[in-house]
């Protein structure tokens, strides 16, 4: 079966800086892939080509077959999207938000009701509907985000730093509900910076820096690359020393003893086949 | 931690340097679009520079033709208040003519030289509140904004004192409308008061720049008032009662300055103006008039501003001695936090969820999705109702306040009445329909992720928007209807014509609207280039024409080219819409339907131009014969050049992809559609051309037959005769060469390719005859729409232009020869 996601050679120009360079990654059916990297490695520019709020400089995403920039409305029927910070109209309630997505999605006003109520539950959200959402804090913005984002019941959700400025409570019922949606035959995709929660989430991760792919692969066999028992977090600054970051010196040294590549090297891939050398290096 | 605090003249100095840093970049960023080259070894990352610019060129413009306009309505407006004040006291009824002149140094003597002073006071000071109200109202893009920028400059270790003083300074100084508008006034006023030239001069100087410290002194304490006392909703309501007050304040101004006859009871409240109006704050300026030396007064204005400063910061310091912002509620007057919130939080949640439920299902089908969404944001917000419909009315009714007659002709010919509802309907579009993309605001990153393309969600905007704009035109149309008589059909096709160019204007006001917002500036009144509002001003006005012409051919020609450019347009807004929210990334250039109209429109106007130019005899024209084949044909010929060469020269600049195979000048390559060799491409066209010519002769042969419509060929032939029949060798250049080539490049190369972007074949040939049709003259629409068809499918057949200029030729040739006229 053809992967849900498909990104070939995908690259952004911004004038003279290049914010992501020659990514190769595919999200599979029921997959939760996350995309790491440190602030201003590419993740939301990656995320917004994906939206088709970008066009790649270089290279083509596609979902479903669809191109993700010349076909986007086509696309925005199988995504479900949450951005980082998101910002809704003025003057309008949480409640008349999500009845206005479902209207556009095409859903009669009852039928949003129904699709949204359980959500808005789950997400302890229920008594704030009748206030403004520029009211709301930044948390509650996420989540009114998310059911707007959940209410068509997308193939594919698209999270940009999904927990951000979520409280504990917040953050495990998230955790809770993409896990939900995987369960039920749904794919995610989601850009963070907090490895542990990609520990959590996900059977495969992307670790982005400086808009290239630095190391592609399941979690394991990631881990397993620098040394036995070795934790993403090893991975994640073992990757960034390579490429010159000054890397606190206590991290390095419980990076291990595994042999670094040299500078410009393809990225660290195992056992899936998704990098663009098709294997281990 | 951190070393001492700033002092209160460097914290001034600090912001004062940060706001013209701001400045700066914006300026540079206009000239900084070109690439500087690749970054060398080291150095991090530059600016991004932006996609467009500020316009600053228009704003230079802009800023320069309002001062001799100031200088004007200054003048007037003095001459008409010493007219006012040198008439019979306390009488009210008579209406009196008021323009008297103005004269330096002709401000009266003695009492009514008193009384004048007063009644300037009183006028500086209703002036400086429009100002103020104008500072304060909807364009004010700090005070509506939920994160104010007070609130993140007071996390720094600064005196409140120290902030409040630079932020003055900045709504004081900084401030360029009050600048252009109160020192010409401040000038006129000196120089009528008789000072010499340098003396008003520095008058005026001090004078203005004292204005403008009110002014921002009044501003800081308004705005940090407003934000501590009020939730961010009232305030935006508020904002809304100011751009109110202000326009009528203003409005007063000008009414006053412009009126040829004031109202009796207002002249005598000019005269009798109270003594008290010369020393009012704002009236300062004015007591100096005769009192103290250039520079005596300088320096007291000077003093004096700087006081009220400073006395406006210590009561803003004392404002916020216990918070910036009160605390409780949120930014806008919602339910969290409210007294009882916690209680209906803990009522039956199935309760409110069903109450919520009920009332969606109630919700009738028009006020659902994007429509809903706009009445519901239209109501709710006060500012961006009074800016979409209520500053219109305000204008229009100024308008015609200083032009009562306008009614009484409205009335008496419904064509002007027509044309005063197209106006009005215009101008509510001008606010609704530009901002239809601006409007969504931040919050367009939610019409991205829905399955709707974007052009789809707009034009259901643009629909409101219309209809909103043609029930101001109903309703005027209705009164003037009801009123007078001239209710012949003429009068209800224009009638009809106002209506119909109010739908296709929304489209054009919104296509232009699209076209000039940029989404990513962060300031809302910055979003939207100001060329935009003067280039569909001038496309509104052209309009006109179509109203008031007699002729039904004129008016469906008209609506037919507006259409088109309304089309045309949102050719261009689908072309840009999927890269609105990309900082650097632009649509491809490609040729469009916009291209092919702006090339008809430059080649016919640059045509008559040099027509007009080059006829020696102008009294030709006045006797309203045609100029000679010789002046036509050369016009012809240059206006073409010029339109062909700067065509092909702005799409070689945006580096058209294939820009040659587009146009039909080279071949395409070999197993490309349309493509055919020279030859074989010339003999399709030439075959092609016979064809039309055939049915041309046909046609002809019929007017012939049916005495009526012989008749009416006649006459529209003598009617539409472009040149004198003194050359033949003119005539053949015309006819076998200019005409052929320019006309095959505009409304094949150009509009029949633009068309086929959008549409497949038959409707785009179909399309560019009849565009090729309307534009001849009427008796020759039919055949030429025939021709139109011909060269067309020539065209899209062969891929090259000689296949059109052939068959082009081709039909000119034997409708001359053998078509008898």
């Amino acid at each position: 079966m053809s992967p849900l996601v498909e990104i070939q050679g995908l690259s952004k120009r911004y004038g003279d800086f290049e914010a992501v360079s020659g990514l190769d990654m595919t999200v599979d059916e029921g997959e939760i892939v996350a995309l790491l990297g440190p602030n201003g490695a590419g993740k939301t520019t990656t995320i917004r080509m994906l939206m088709g709020l970008l066009e790649p400089t270089a290279g083509r995403a596609r979902i479903r077959g669809c191109d993700c920039f010349l076909e986007r409305a086509q696309v925005m029927r199988f995504v479900g999207y949450v951005p980082d910070e998101p910002v809704f109209y003025d003057y309008l309630r949480g409640g008349e938000v999500l009845r206005f997505v479902g209207e556009m999605r095409g859903f009669s006003p009852a039928e949003t009701q129904a699709r949204t109520v359980p959500l808005v539950e789950q997400l302890d959200l229920a008594g704030d509907l009748e206030e403004y959402a520029v009211n709301y804090s930044k948390g509650m913005k996420k989540k009114l985000a998310l059911v707007c984002a959940l209410l068509h019941e997308p193939p594919l959700l698209i999270l940009d730093e999904p927990t951000n400025g979520l409280d504990p409570f917040a953050t495990r019922t998230f955790q809770a509900i993409i896990r939900e949606r995987v369960q039920a035959g749904s794919s995610v995709f989601f850009s963070t910076h907090l490895l542990d929660q990609a520990e959590k989430l996900c059977r495969r991760v992307g670790i982005l820096y400086k808009g290239r792919l630095a190391a592609l692969g399941e979690i394991g066999e990631l881990r397993n690359s620098l040394r036995e028992g070795g934790t993403l977090e090893d991975v994640f600054f073992q990757v960034a020393s390579e490429r010159g970051e000054n890397v606190p010196e206590t991290a390095c040294a419980a990076g291990g003893g595994a042999p670094a590549p040299p500078a410009g090297a393809p990225p660290v891939a195992t056992g899936t086949g998704d990098g663009p050398s098709g294997g281990a290096t | 931690m951190t070393g001492e605090p700033p002092s209160t003249l460097h914290v001034t100095a600090i912001l004062t340097r940060m706001a013209g840093r701001r400045f700066l970049n914006r300026l540079g960023a206009a000239f900084r679009r070109r690439r500087l080259g690749r970054p060398r070894p080291g150095e991090g990352r530059r600016a991004t520079p932006p996609k467009s610019g500020p316009g600053v060129i228009l704003l230079v413009v802009l800023a320069v033709r309002f001062i001799p306009s100031g200088i004007t309505i200054s003048a007037q407006l003095l001459g008409n208040l010493t007219a006012a004040v040198e008439g019979p006291a306390g009488d009210v009824s008579q209406h009196r003519d008021l323009h008297v002149g103005f004269r330096p140094g002709a401000w009266p003597e003695g009492a009514a030289g008193e009384r004048l002073l007063s009644a300037v006071g009183a006028l500086f000071t209703l002036f400086w509140l429009a100002i103020l109200f104008a500072t304060l109202g909807s364009a004010n893009p700090d005070l509506g904004r939920v994160e104010w920028s007070l609130e993140w400059l007071f996390t720094f270790p600064a005196t409140a004192r120290a902030l409040f003083l630079a932020k003055a300074l900045e709504h004081g100084v900084v401030n360029g409308f009050s600048w252009l508008t109160v020192l010409p006034l401040c000038l006129v006023t000196y120089v009528f008061a008789g000072r010499t030239w340098w003396a008003a001069a520095l008058l005026a100087i001090a004078g203005t720049l004292y204005l403008n410290l009110l002014l921002g002194a009044a501003r800081l304490l308004i705005e940090t008032w407003l934000r501590k006392r009020h939730s961010l909703s009232r305030v935006k309501n508020l904002q809304a009662l100011f751009t109110v007050l202000g326009m009528l304040a203003l409005y007063a101004v000008l009414y006053i300055a412009i009126a040829r006859d004031l109202p009796g009871w207002l002249s005598a409240a000019l005269g009798d103006a109270p003594r008290f109006a010369a020393w009012l704050p704002p009236a300062l300026p004015v007591t100096l008039v005769r009192e103290a030396s250039a520079g005596t007064g300088a320096i007291a204005l000077a003093a004096f501003g700087a006081a009220i400063v400073a006395a406006a910061v210590v009561a803003a310091a004392w404002i916020v001695r216990d918070g910036l912002v009160s605390s409780g509620g949120g930014a806008y007057q919602g339910t969290r936090g409210a007294p009882g919130a916690a209680q209906a939080h803990g009522l039956a949640r199935a309760q409110a969820q069903a109450q919520a439920g009920a009332r969606a299902r109630a919700r009738t089908p028009l006020a659902r999705g994007i429509v809903g969404k706009e009445l519901r944001l239209l109501v709710r917000d006060r500012n961006f109702l009074v800016q979409t419909l209520v500053v219109p009315f305000l204008v229009i009714g100024f308008q015609v306040l200083i032009n009562p007659s306008w009614i009484r002709a409205g009335s008496s010919d419904l064509r002007h009445g027509a044309m005063l509802a197209f106006g009005i309907g215009a101008y509510v579009l001008m606010f609704g329909c530009f901002s239809v993309l601006s409007a969504e605001g931040q919050g367009l990153w939610l019409l991205y992720t829905l399955p709707r393309p974007l052009a789809a969600v707009l034009r259901e905007k643009t629909r409101l928007w219309a209809a909103i704009s043609a029930a101001y035109a109903i309703g005027l149309l209705a009164f003037v209807g009801f009123r007078g008589e001239g209710r012949d059909w003429a009068a209800l096709t224009s009638a009809a014509m106002a209506l119909a160019g109010i739908v296709v204007y929304a489209f054009i006001a919104a296509g232009i609207g699209v076209l000039g917002t940029n989404p990513l500036e962060q300031q809302p009144g910055r979003r939207m280039r100001p060329g935009m509002v003067y280039l569909y001003m001038l496309l509104a006005s052209l309009y006109s024409y179509g109203i008031y012409s007699p002729g039904v051919w004129d008016k469906v020609v008209l609506v037919t080219l507006c259409s088109l450019l309304a089309f045309a347009l949102w050719q261009k807004v689908d072309d840009r819409l999927p890269y609105l929210l990309d900082p650097t990334a632009a649509p491809p250039p490609r040729v469009g339907l916009s291209d092919g109209l702006i090339a008809a429109l430059a080649f016919f106007c640059i045509q008559g131009l040099l027509t007009l130019a080059w006829v020696l005899d102008p009294s030709v024209l006045a006797r309203g014969e045609p100029p000679p084949a010789r002046v036509v044909t050369l016009a012809y010929v240059v206006s073409g050049l010029l339109v062909a060469s700067f065509a092909l020269y702005s799409f070689w600049r945006l580096k058209v992809p294939r820009l040659l195979e587009t146009l039909g000048l080279r071949r395409a390559g070999p197993g490309s559609p349309g493509s055919l060799s020279l030859a074989r491409a010339t003999l399709l066209g030439l075959a092609s051309g016979l064809l039309a010519a055939g049915f041309a002769l046909l046609y002809l042969h019929t007017l012939e037959r049916v005495p009526a419509l012989a008749e009416w060929k006649r006459e529209a032939l003598r009617m539409s005769a472009t040149f004198r029949e003194d050359s033949g060798w003119w005539l053949a250049l015309l006819a076998v060469v200019a005409a052929p080539v320019f006309e095959e490049l505009i409304f094949r190369a150009l509009i029949y390719r633009g068309l086929r972007r959008s549409f497949s074949r038959w409707p785009s040939v179909l399309a560019s005859a009849a565009i090729f049709a309307i534009v001849h003259p009427p008796v020759s629409v039919a055949p030429v729409f025939v021709l139109g068809i011909a060269a067309a499918l020539s065209f899209e057949r062969t891929g090259l232009l000689a296949a059109p200029v052939a068959a082009h030729v081709v039909y000119n040739v034997t409708v001359m020869l053998l078509g008898g006229e």
